[in-house]
């Protein structure tokens, strides 16, 4: 049962996540890994409620998705800031964060 | 009935906060494509408007949002459609879909392992970003 006093873990191991992160400008780089930093800072209770971090849950989920995530708190997608134009969209596995997709800029830009 | 939902549509309904996924076309026309003439196949159904104008799709459409789009005075196109929040549109995008259904394989198959920012930032060609 994962606690939400928790820290916080990592897991920036998805290979489309790394491949966008490794297109990113070098200063884009630092930022995103700055705002890795703090997340492991945090515990799971705070991330949800960081105003920076604007930890959401995706719904509805893209119907693309169904068959792989309920919906349901077990399994469900949430949305998360990492820099003033960069989205991440993540999943959460026990005390783990999964990073699952780095929308390019044109896709994730803040309107 | 699922909905398809491959998208967005209605760029001004954005403008007032929320974004409209046409999902699924319940009667599609006939149309043509140079000289040829394509038919998709339709369920036509004959139904009577009521006293106070309305007529019933049928229970399973109970409760979902549809787009009415009026084609010419007498002809209408109805599309089951799904709101989503304007700060989520970008989640529904083709690309950021396409990257997230292999992502979610992946995530379903590889067990998750904790990362070393540090050897990270190393790989990125930016070590000394973090502390």
């Amino acid at each position: 049962m994962p606690s939400s006093s928790a820290k916080v873990l990592l897991d920036i191991n998805n290979p489309l996540f790394l491949e966008a992160l490794f297109l990113l400008e070098k200063n884009d780089k630092i930022q995103l890994l700055k705002q890795f930093e703090k997340i492991t800072r945090l515990t799971w209770e705070q991330v949800l409620r960081d105003p920076g971090l604007k930890w959401e849950k995706i719904n509805p989920i893209p119907v693309s998705l169904n068959k792989f995530i309920s919906g349901d708190d077990k399994s469900a997608i949430y949305s998360i800031r990492l820099s003033q134009s960069k989205r991440a969209v993540v999943m959460r596995h026990g005390n783990f964060m999964r990073f699952l997709a780095l929308p390019s800029d044109h896709d994730a830009t803040y309107q | 009935m699922r909905p398809r939902g491959d998208g967005i549509a209605g760029a001004n309904l954005q403008s007032i906060g929320a974004a409209i996924l046409c999902t699924h076309a319940i009667m599609q026309h006939d149309f043509m494509k140079g000289q040829k003439m394509l038919t998709v196949p339709t369920k036509v159904q004959t139904k009577v408007v009521g006293t106070s104008g309305q007529i019933s799709l049928g229970k399973q459409y109970a409760g979902q949002q549809v787009i009415i789009e009026e084609i010419e005075p007498g002809e209408w196109r109805i599309q089951t459609a799904i709101t989503i929040p304007r700060s989520q549109a970008w989640v529904h995008s083709k690309a950021t879909q396409t990257q997230l259904v292999e992502s979610l394989k992946w995530a379903n198959t590889t067990p998750p392992k904790a990362t070393d920012l540090g050897k990270l930032a190393k790989k990125l060609g930016v070590g000394n970003a973090i502390k």
